[in-house]
């Protein structure tokens, strides 16, 4: 189990990639997730975004994602950077 | 396995590890080291690493420059999985650090059960200490290929020039080292791509010196790489006579044959056999002529 312990960012908010952006906050009930995209893009991108966390075991802190069309492998990469910058 | 051009692509830019595989390059070189700020290495593995799982490459091969400080390429070689062909290790001095960075390969393959000696490694000359290295360094069993860095060995030689006759001995070097050491000699990247003309009469003179690929930038560069490193049909021809006089010279116990005039020895028979390899390579412009036919070499 880990927990976002500082604010951190990874990618950018250029076309094709991702920004993600995560900081500390409640711990125990989970990371509380805000997702910016494309209507059709959001089902795909929380599931990813819930993937991650669930395999990284990250219980608490927030987690933003400005979504500019990244490919999943994409925001996979900037999820793990992320959440690693912010000390999980 | 071929090296007629070799695809920079940095590993910190998703729209360019996106297509990274469907140019047709030799091999694809995802970048770790000099395209990626150093707040970013993080980052680029990360990014290296889910692309590799996730993309295909078509039928490039695949290799990723890693950095060259050991504390660095440590942490680089996590990208590598059973896709990888090998890695591109920068600023190469010594055979030591070679064999350090081999044994760390040794553990990646055996920890991922992937087969023992399968990621070969590149090294790039950048220093005068790596040009005087440079047979040791391409004699090591891994070192499958061997190129050199333009821009940080012309600094460290306090040249002033980096135009192709100051670059003659450096390259020749390269060129020397590589075939004593059984690994394949790769020329730089050429740095304007928009420069076409420039890019083949380049292509052609590493050619001549006995490179056997070239490093591109930008996918643009390709072709011109490819038409330059192709066989011509005349000289492809000149080949296929050439060994199949050898081979029947052999079967009869005959030990000198000519073809052409020409005597034909090993070495003869060796450069041959290269260009049949060439000809046989996925996307050889066979059909293309880049070398003038007086000055095919018989």
């Amino acid at each position: 189990m880990s927990v976002i312990t500082v604010e951190a960012e990874a990618g950018t908010e250029g076309k094709d990639d991702v920004l993600v952006k995560v900081g500390p906050g409640d711990e125990g009930t989970g990371p509380r997730v805000d997702v910016q995209c494309k209507p059709l893009s959001r089902s795909s991108i929380e599931r990813i975004v819930n993937d991650i966390v669930s395999s990284e075991g990250v219980t608490g802190g927030s987690i933003t994602v400005v979504d500019k069309g990244a490919l999943d492998f994409v925001l996979r990469a900037r999820l793990r950077t992320a959440l690693r910058r912010g000390g999980c | 396995m071929m090296f007629r051009s070799r695809l920079y692509v940095p590993g910190n830019q998703p729209r360019m590890l996106i297509n990274a595989g469907v140019y047709g390059a030799d091999m694809v070189v995802l970048d770790l080291e000099d395209s990626v700020p150093v707040a970013e290495k993080d980052s680029a593995r990360d990014l290296v690493a889910e692309s590799i799982w996730s993309l295909d490459f078509g039928r490039s091969g695949l290799y990723v420059r890693i950095n060259s400080d050991p504390d660095d390429f440590v942490l680089d070689l996590g990208v590598l999985n059973e896709k990888c062909n090998g890695v591109l290790l920068p600023k190469a001095e010594s055979l030591e650090i070679v064999e350090l960075l081999s044994g760390l390969l040794a553990k990646t393959e055996e920890a991922q059960e992937i087969e023992p000696g399968r990621f070969i490694i590149v090294p790039i000359i950048e220093s005068a200490v790596g040009l005087e290295n440079a047979l040791a360094i391409a004699s090591h069993e891994r070192v499958a290929a061997m190129t050199l860095g333009v821009e940080d060995l012309t600094a460290d030689l306090g040249m002033h020039r980096k135009d192709e006759d100051a670059l003659l001995y450096a390259k020749s070097r390269i060129v020397v080292a590589s075939r004593a050491g059984n690994a394949a000699p790769l020329d730089s990247v050429y740095g304007n791509f928009r420069d076409e003309e420039g890019l083949l009469a380049a292509c052609l003179h590493s050619r001549d010196l006995g490179f056997e690929g070239r490093g591109a930038i930008h996918p643009n560069q390709l072709d011109t790489i490819h038409k330059a490193f192709a066989p011509s049909m005349k000289e492809l021809d000149w080949a296929s006579r050439v060994v199949e006089a050898a081979r029947a010279a052999e079967a009869e116990g005959i030990g000198a044959v000519t073809v052409d005039g020409a005597m034909v020895d090993p070495p003869v028979v060796k450069r041959a056999e290269r260009i049949i390899d060439a000809a046989k390579a996925p996307g050889a412009v066979l059909d293309l002529d880049p070398v003038p036919e007086e000055e095919v070499a018989e």
